[in-house]
């Protein structure tokens, strides 16, 4: 019961921390079992909630270290376009950009640093605060603040690269229909 | 306006400007200044994005993952008491006590389908193992019960509790590899060889007793009811104690369930059924919200009262219908003073 009641928050660290639905899969099946041996350990000092979403980051972060994943560029995979299109016409009713900003963040998140990428997942995928978030990953609040910015400014660079990518990728298309 | 600012620290400020976590001055300087306020909308976006949900598992994979780590818990669990027994936390049970001790009186599940479905996954378990494991795992079955009954009593989050206990029986696994090289690796370092023939010696004499003993446990889980209304809970089977909360104020408790020494911390968080329970620093431990009326005012003291698990005895008491509450019996200062 306790671990269903955490799964859909655990898949989620995993989804974010991983950036696909397979990894995701194989990291939250890590975390849930890294969960139940850690659990005689689990001394109650801190929330359950807490542990376990330490436990679950590291357990992530541990599988993608082991497979060396790397994301697919969002542009060269068609299955992508299927993606977006589903989404507009579902219940997100996000703008054209709104997509194309998260689709970017999906496969930058993975490619970020992993000291940025955790606090940057538990505060915007979880909602934790600042010192939730530093009891979690064990670092001074100070560090947390300094950790998820610089994690934003890496994500919003990767992001202006995506656009500039997508103009130039436009751009070509435009001259070569006109050649 | 910004020229004071490293790049860096405009980010810093921004950041936390999002998150809430500026200070009243901060904000205000944020707010009158366009640079600072670009660089908010900038990361705003980026923040937006990261915090789109991700599509949800699917309930088939939640179903199977579940599974899997509770098949794993159940291997490793299987080794790890006896070494709990070894340091002499947890005392021996004879079957004799173990029926004289009064018996937490049962809970109401949400949904009796799952919860039979669920007896009789513990009730396969059970089968053939120690006397320890079957006491636990009844105690767990009745401990799950109750903390079903208490997130009744809880508005929060009463959605996602029902949506999230999904059944975990009866799914046909999906990702059948991933799952069981997952259960084949917790099984591989759970039950080695070696520790399999430790645990052969320690329980080869009570073997018999545990299968007459899980037999025993089964009628009486299948004789008694298993709905309760949950408004009885303060009154059936239940002793009314009156402890000092931290304020100085008494406050009236009820106990419906005992943990015994060497019980996981993690048994009495599940027990108590519901997120959000904070937990005190205490060296000893566990804390609990009071129960708050109507109009939000806290029914009880507020104030931790902290308790020893896992070396100490502990105790699971309800308050009227909506608050559980942890109390060592004998030790660690439940009475802050």
């Amino acid at each position: 019961m306790l671990l269903s009641r955490h799964y859909k928050r655990l898949y989620a660290i995993c989804r974010r921390v991983a950036g696909n639905d397979a990894d995701a899969a194989d990291g939250c099946q890590e975390a849930l079992l890294a969960i139940v041996r850690g659990l005689t350990r689990f001394d109650g000092r801190s929330s359950f909630k807490t542990w376990s979403y330490r436990v679950a980051t590291n357990a992530c972060l541990d599988e993608m270290r082991r497979k060396n994943r790397r994301p697919l560029a969002i542009l060269d995979d068609p299955k992508r376009t299927l993606d977006h299109g589903s989404e507009t016409s579902g219940n997100y009713r996000q703008t054209d950009s709104q997509i194309v900003d998260r689709l970017a963040i999906e496969d930058a998140l993975p490619l970020i640093p992993e000291e940025f990428r955790a606090p940057v997942v538990l505060r915007d995928v979880i909602g934790m605060d600042y010192a939730e978030i530093a009891e979690t990953l064990e670092l001074a609040p100070g560090t947390v603040r300094s950790r998820i910015a610089r994690g934003r400014r890496h994500l919003a660079n990767h992001l202006q690269s995506a656009r500039n990518g997508n103009q130039l990728a436009s751009e070509q298309r435009r001259r070569e229909r006109n050649d | 306006m910004t020229n004071y600012l490293t790049p860096e620290e405009r980010d810093e400020l921004a950041s936390a400007y999002l998150d809430g976590e500026a200070s009243p001055d901060q904000v205000a300087q944020i707010e009158a200044d366009t640079e600072l306020r670009r660089v908010v909308s900038e990361l705003g976006r980026i923040q937006n994005a990261v915090s789109t949900p991700t599509p949800p598992p699917e309930e088939e994979l939640q179903a199977t993952q579940i599974e899997a780590a509770l098949s794993a818990f159940d291997q490793i669990h299987h080794q790890v008491q006896p070494s709990i027994a070894e340091v002499g936390a947890p005392p021996a049970v004879s079957r004799a006590e173990h029926r004289a001790r009064p018996r937490p009186h049962r809970t109401a599940p949400t949904n009796r389908a799952a919860a039979n479905q669920e007896r009789l996954r513990h009730s396969k378990r059970r089968s053939g193992l120690p006397t320890w494991l079957s006491v636990a795992a009844v105690s767990l079955a009745l401990l799950g019960g109750i903390a079903v009954a208490t997130t009744q009593f809880r508005s929060t989050n009463e959605s996602d509790v029902a949506s999230d206990r999904a059944p975990a029986e009866g799914a046909t696994p999906t990702s059948e590899e991933t799952l069981s090289d997952a259960v084949a690796e917790a099984t591989d370092e759970a039950m080695s060889d070696e520790a399999m023939s430790d645990e052969a010696e320690v329980f080869e004499s009570s073997a018999e007793d545990a299968m007459a003993d899980s037999v025993d446990e089964e009628a009486e889980l299948a004789t008694e009811s298993s709905i309760i209304d949950p408004a009885a809970l303060d009154t059936a089977n239940a002793t009314t104690t009156t402890i000092q909360a931290s304020s100085g104020e008494p406050a009236e408790i009820q106990k419906v369930a005992s943990f015994p020494a060497g019980t996981p911390a993690f048994e009495i968080h599940d027990a108590l059924g519901a997120d959000g329970f904070p937990v005190g620093e205490s060296l000893c431990g566990f804390a609990v919200v009071p129960p708050r009326d109507q109009s939000g005012a806290e029914t009880y003291p507020s104030g931790y009262f902290p308790v020893l698990v896992g070396t100490q005895p502990a105790e699971l008491l309800i308050y009227g219908q909506d608050i559980a509450l942890l109390v060592a019996t004998d030790t660690c200062d439940v009475l802050d003073s």
